[in-house]
């Protein structure tokens, strides 16, 4: 139960969500988007959230569509992840949906929902930050397109009034060796301490990581000493861990020694695992 | 564009039938469900979406009541617990003594049913991953798994044998 009084709004469009957003703020009121509600729903019950006005984005026909053409292949925001994981996208991004949440929540929890969303994990956006993805985002100034890289730094950050439509892909991701890891402290389904996506992509390896710091991360100077060359693989990997940028992260689930321990390792083994493909 | 300031009245399919009923726009469907129209087999347990004892169907697919907001339902078929009557999955759990207290079967029962219908015959990692979404305080795990294999064979005998009798028939 939401336990205050909220206005729920069912845009149809991309245009009628942003002015619905658009309308209920210059009423001085707080509208908020929501799609799957697993967050929403849970953190308003908790009184972490609040809203005046809930605006369902998951009618808006783009929000919910996915698009294959030649080259790229775009998720509608609002897909669920098992939607998403049904379309067959590529083996990354299947593996890092799978591991969200459980089955029957991911029957509710979006693409957009995930990566936007308020908890610090944020895992779906790992493959699309690695594999050069880009976002349509949809606001009061229309639709615009970019590469996802320049709006996520530690979260997907959009205007006021803005919201994620799309994600896109290259196809040619679906055909890069990969390696995933994601490691927890207790049951299969719990929050990450790790969760590793790497992949034999342009020429080098990259990798994107979610748990070992507060945020998600994609880093050009990690990932430089990683490919360095002339360096054994310990010690390009451990060059690696400490250009990330910002400290280890430190809670209840793990110290940061053993996030790093997990990196480290989960570093490795990927490297020579996709060093040995190449 | 559809928008509910107030208490609304919506209609939700609710086990094959329509139910015109009051609500909020934050309420969520369990409360919906157990509160206003006194279907009380869906289970509140952690309204966190992590247990599964308020496992529904939404056509056909199992969500969390617990974070499915009501006019979510609108448009959509709703199936609960008290909508399957003597089907295989029950019969199974009932037979494998699939239940300990019981506060949790609601939300597997739905599920499996659900699991079945996706995968008639489904590989034990598929029924891991799908029977994770719910929680067993009684950690009554290995009879409720066993109670799951017991209603695929059930099941898959059952298609066998009406797969045999229409091609005996031709």
């Amino acid at each position: 139960m939401i336990p205050f009084k909220v206005t729920y709004i069912r845009p149809e469009s991309a245009q009628e969500a942003a002015e619905a957003f658009r309308e209920i703020s210059d009423s001085g009121r707080s509208p908020r988007f929501i799609a799957g509600g697993t967050e929403v729903v849970t953190k308003a019950r908790d009184h972490a959230l609040t809203a005046d006005a809930l605006i369902d984005l998951k009618h808006v026909p783009e929000a919910r569509a996915c698009e294959r053409d030649a080259t790229h292949t775009w998720f509608g925001a609002a897909l669920t992840v098992n939607d998403v994981i049904e379309t067959d996208p590529c083996p990354l991004l299947t593996e890092t949906l799978r591991r969200i949440g459980d089955h029957t929540v991911r029957n509710s929890i979006t693409l957009g929902g995930n990566i936007a969303g308020q908890l610090p994990y944020r895992e779906a956006v790992l493959p699309f930050l690695l594999f050069d993805g880009r976002v349509e985002v949809a606001g009061p100034d229309g639709i615009r397109t970019v590469p996802l890289a320049e709006l996520f730094d530690k979260r997907l950050r959009l205007g006021k009034g803005e919201y994620a439509l799309r994600f896109r892909l290259p196809n040619a991701a679906s055909q890069a060796p990969s390696f995933y890891r994601r490691r927890t402290r207790d049951s299969r389904i719990d929050y990450p301490l790790m969760t590793l996506c790497m992949a034999a992509f342009g020429g080098a390896v990259r990798f994107a990581v979610s748990g070992v710091l507060s945020y998600p991360v994609r880093d050009a100077r990690a990932e430089e000493a990683l490919n360095g060359s002339g360096q054994a693989a310990p010690d390009r990997v451990a060059a690696a861990v400490e250009k990330l940028p910002g400290r280890l992260h430190e809670d209840m689930r793990g110290s940061a020694d053993y996030r790093r321990a997990l990196l480290l390792a989960g570093l490795l083994d990927g490297l020579g695992e996709l060093e040995s493909k190449s | 564009m559809k928008r509910y300031e107030d208490q609304v009245k919506l209609d939700l399919e609710i086990n094959g039938e329509q139910h015109g009923v009051y609500v909020e726009p934050g309420d969520t469907l369990l409360h919906t469900l157990r509160v206003k129209l006194g279907m009380t087999g869906t289970k509140l347990g952690c309204e966190n979406g992590d247990c599964g004892a308020c496992t529904v169907l939404l056509d056909g697919k199992p969500v969390k009541a617990c974070y499915t907001l009501a006019v979510d339902a609108e448009g959509r078929s709703v199936t609960t617990i008290e909508g399957l009557h003597d089907t295989t999955v029950q019969r199974a759990y009932a037979s494998e003594y699939g239940f300990q207290c019981g506060y949790c079967t609601p939300g597997f029962v739905v599920n499996t049913y659900a699991l079945l219908n996706e995968h008639p015959d489904p590989a034990p990692e598929t029924t891991r991953e799908w029977l994770e979404s719910n929680l067993c305080r009684c950690t009554g795990y290995e009879t409720i798994e066993n109670a799951v294999r017991c209603a695929a064979k059930e099941n898959t005998s059952v298609k066998g044998k009406k797969s045999r009798e229409a091609s005996e028939g031709d």
